[in-house]
């Protein structure tokens, strides 16, 4: 997989469809397509997991040969990977893996389209959902395709 | 035709031609959904025979050859056994005694029906086969003797559980295969090919169908176009119309097993790990597994023709049973227990039934047909000539899990005659799973004539016998997350404590290429505005169903209370009702869905219990209350203004006033951004008609109106309405 970690840009806004078409277009080739040559990500604020320094809006996150959590299976951890593996990953982790899963959810072959989730997006969902110790079990690709679908309600709704 | 506008402030609609929209998409490379289930760049197979070989395979569902021909050596094909014990006596013993059990005490095919005593001369007939088979038998291992089969061959395998050593042994990601024969999609990301399964068949599955030759290599991109496996890798049949059976009296007697660490491995429905806790069934550095130790019990790949009967598949890391671009499966007399996510999966596969089944402990669902071919109202006719269902669930009970059943992209599913309990969720399908699963968006589904009752189980609580992989609203009967043109008729749907049925529309963004895996007709209309393409779920009908009432003959089985589930009924309920009966998030440009002709708890439709409240009048449609009246969806559905007079849609204000939920809920947005308190679809609510259900009815009813008039839900339904606003459907409403 890739050690990448992809940056989709913003989210849509209502304001103009058709750049949010582009801009999840965009969103979408930077997370596909590996998100810069210099193997580092694109510039998006993370979240911040414990202990670690605040990083600043647009500061790169360094995730090469950063492996992603979970079970791997035939070369990625997508369908595998859990919440109990998330509570447990390192920031550099989680960013590997959200692109691990992305690359399998968000898939470019079947001729339909829809919304990336960005790495912050991605995040607070897993952390969000991933809390409870009920939650525990809960595959990431899962959360990921339910969220994603809602994604383009939920953005309208961001400040 | 789908099309995006610019701007939601539009007054009226402005469509994009279509090719235009696909181009777009093709161009921007936008990505795409692919959530419940990952898999190969798959195809739907053609779904003529293949007259290769003879009798010709797929084309069909296939019949199953009686039991006593494989004793005869009349053909076609050749019969191996599969055996246990020196000239199969370990077998025969427990064929014996399985027999005089069931000649003597009987026995349940599956827990909703009675115990059923087999009859003196089908006794003897069992006997006489099974001491023949014995006498046959070269085979201890299930795979050997399909390794040694080929076109038009039979597999009977005799009592006894089968642990496939030599599978067990072969690694998981075996550096023979992987990652040389690993296959990309457009994006580049791995996927283990159909060539990975044939020549590594038991890397992931404890026993391996292959039903083609392997040929060349797999596109090196995979077409949009899902309708028939590209020439190129598509291999002669080399196992197809291939039988595998069971040869003793039930399905428990042969036990194929995939796990690890039983107490007591012969009891059919032991427990994989024993008492190990199921959040401690995990695969460990070194790749051992407490529970589970291979990740698919049976798969059976491009297997056209394929027929499983009367055997129990259990203990896997993932699937029971997975088959995939496949023309021609009929599993019958099957049973799927403790298999960690699915019990039963078939992917791109056509020409399927599966029943007389059961099935209990997945942390997904059941059974799950996924992507299943779209030979409904908007098929490719020049490829799907006829419409049809192409997958059949029948007669199953599906229950003890997180779902019964569950399926993205299930198009032109039948589901009939089933009983479906005891789970967190009973049936759910969705079109959340766009594009690794082709068939986009969901459509021809027809659910008819099914029990959906007490489907109350938490399986969110601490120490739960098995893992919920996903979430789902506890106390579902059935849930529709997006679909068109389905039938949800003459059922019985009872104590369901959350709601009985539920249907939402998923606002996906962006769909295109017709000539790919999506239809080239959509049942909802083409729409601008701030929902994209709100291709899900339109024309939907709920008729003749019967909620909250018990069936008369029903009889309150022990697999009801299975894993603590929750439920009402006693051996003299005859009624039992739901939480609500019909649930609707009533998305405003969603048209056609109608609920005529049902019925309440006792026996009257003044006594259903929905969301929105029922029309002071039957058969109409008025807005903010349920729609009676169904309508026939136009030959061109892009155009809201071929919509006909009076056809259904929801409404803006109350879809402002559930959006938020379903964004805490379901797609687990952010609730603080929303004002929200958290969901509540975890628990198992109150029994309804108690004052618990009451006040916990009250507080969500509160909670609703907090969202509402917050400042989230204030921009939510400003934005809905302005949408609402700028279409018009249909000459009056």
């Amino acid at each position: 997989m890739s050690s990448q970690a992809p940056s989709p840009s913003a989210p849509a806004t209502r304001s103009g469809l058709t750049a949010a078409l582009v801009a999840a277009a965009l969103a979408a080739a930077a997370a596909i397509g590996g998100c810069g040559e210099d193997g580092r990500a694109g510039g998006q604020p993370q979240p911040q997991a414990g202990g670690q320094p605040e990083r600043q809006a647009g500061e790169v996150v360094d995730i090469s040969g950063t492996e992603a959590v979970g079970e791997n299976l035939a070369g990625s951890v997508a369908s595998l990977a859990e919440c109990r593996d998330w509570n447990e990953a390192t920031p550099e982790q989680k960013l590997a893996t959200i692109a691990d899963v992305r690359s399998q959810v968000n898939r470019q072959d079947a001729g339909i389209s829809a919304p990336a989730l960005t790495d912050e997006e991605a995040q607070d969902v897993f952390d969000s959902t991933c809390e409870p110790e009920w939650a525990q079990g809960l595959r990431l690709y899962k959360l990921y395709a339910r969220a994603a679908s809602f994604a383009p309600l939920a953005r309208e709704l961001q400040p | 035709m789908r099309a995006k506008a610019t701007s939601s402030t539009v007054k009226h609609r402005r469509l994009l031609p279509l090719w235009a929209a696909a181009v777009t998409v093709a161009m921007l490379g936008l990505p795409a959904i692919a959530g419940a289930h990952l898999e190969r760049p798959s195809y739907w197979p053609d779904p003529r025979a293949d007259t290769s070989v003879s009798p010709p395979a797929g084309g069909k569902v296939p019949k199953a050859r009686s039991l006593a021909s494989a004793v005869t050596g009349r053909g076609p094909g050749e019969v191996r056994v599969v055996c246990q014990g020196r000239n199969g006596a370990k077998s025969l013993r427990r064929a014996l005694g399985s027999i005089r059990r069931a000649r003597n005490f009987g026995f349940r095919l599956r827990p909703s029906q009675s115990s059923r005593k087999i009859s003196a001369k089908r006794a003897r007939s069992l006997r006489r086969i099974n001491r023949a088979l014995a006498r046959k038998c070269s085979f201890h291992s299930v795979q050997a003797a399909i390794n040694a089969s080929g076109n038009n061959d039979r597999v009977v395998v005799m009592p006894g559980r089968y642990v496939e050593p030599r599978s067990r042994r072969s690694p998981v990601n075996n550096p023979r295969c992987n990652p040389s024969m690993l296959q990309e999609d457009q994006g580049g990301t791995p996927t283990p090919s159909y060539k990975y399964q044939v020549r590594c068949p038991n890397d992931q599955n404890l026993i391996h169908v292959a039903g083609r030759a392997l040929k060349g290599d797999p596109l090196p991109e995979p077409r949009a176009d899902r309708h028939g496996i590209p020439a190129q890798e598509l291999g002669r049949c080399i196992r197809c119309n291939l039988q595998l059976e069971g040869s003793g009296v039930k399905p428990e007697d042969v036990i194929l097993d995939a796990g690890n660490g039983y107490i007591k491995p012969n009891q059919p429905g032991a427990r994989p790990g024993g008492n190990t806790p199921s959040s401690e069934c995990h695969t460990a550095d070194d790749g051992s597994n407490p529970c589970f130790a291979k990740h698919v019990v049976l798969r059976t790949d491009r297997s056209d023709g394929f027929v499983g009967r009367n055997f129990l598949m259990r203990g896997a890391r993932e699937h029971g049973f997975y088959t995939e671009e496949t023309d021609g499966v009929l599993l019958d007399r099957v049973k799927f227990f403790w298999n960690a996510d699915y019990g039963h999966l078939s992917y791109t596969t056509d020409h399927h039934v599966v029943q007389n089944c059961d099935g209990f402990g997945s942390g997904d669902a059941v059974v799950y047909p996924g992507a299943a071919p779209q030979t409904g109202e908007y098929r490719k006719e020049s490829f799907y000539p006829e419409r049809r269902y192409n997958t059949v669930i029948r007669r199953c009970d599906l229950h003890g899990s997180a779902m019964g059943y569950s399926g993205s992209m299930g198009n032109s599913v039948r589901v009939t005659n089933n009983r479906i309990y005891g789970n967190a969720n009973g049936l759910t399908t969705d079109t959340i799973s766009a594009p690794g699963h082709p068939g986009f968006p969901a459509d021809g589904m027809r659910i008819d004539n099914n029990w959906f009752y007490a489907n109350n189980l938490d399986v969110y609580r601490e120490n739960a016998p098995f893992e919920a992989l996903v979430p789902q609203p506890v106390g579902t009967g059935f849930f529709w997350a997006g679909n068109n043109d389905g039938d949800f008729v003459n059922n019985w749907v009872f104590d369901n404590w959350r709601q009985g049925t539920m249907l939402i529309s998923i606002p996906d963004a962006v769909a295109g290429d017709i000539e790919g895996a999506i239809d080239d007709r959509i049942h909802c209309p083409a729409t601008d505005g701030p929902f994209g393409f709100a291709s899900t779920s339109c024309y939907n009908r709920y008729s003749g169903n019967r909620m909250g009432q018990v069936p008369p003959g029903f009889r309150a089985h022990p697999a009801l209370r299975k894993f603590g589930n929750r439920t009402s009924l006693t051996a003299s309920s005859r009624t039992a009702p739901n939480g609500v009966d019909f649930w609707w998030d009533q998305q405003p440009v969603n048209l056609g869905n109608c609920w005529p002709q049902n019925t309440g708890p006792d026996g009257t439709r003044a006594s259903l219990n929905p969301d929105p409240g029922l029309a002071p009048a039957p058969d109409q449609n008025m807005p903010t209350f349920l729609p009676e009246l169904c309508t026939t969806p136009p030959a061109d559905p892009s155009s809201p203004g071929n919509h006909a007079p009076g056809t259904s849609m929801g409404d803006a204000g109350s879809y402002a006033a559930k959006a938020p939920i379903l964004l805490a809920c379901f797609g687990q947005w952010e609730t603080g951004a929303l004002d929200a308190p958290g969901c509540s679809w975890w628990d198992t609510p109150s029994r309804p008609g108690t004052a618990a259900a009451s006040a916990e009815q009250r507080r969500e009813r509160l909670a609703g109106e907090r969202l509402a008039e917050s400042a989230a839900g204030q921009q939510l339904e400003e934005w809905v309405r302005e949408f609402a606003g700028s279409v018009s459907f249909g000459p009056s409403n």
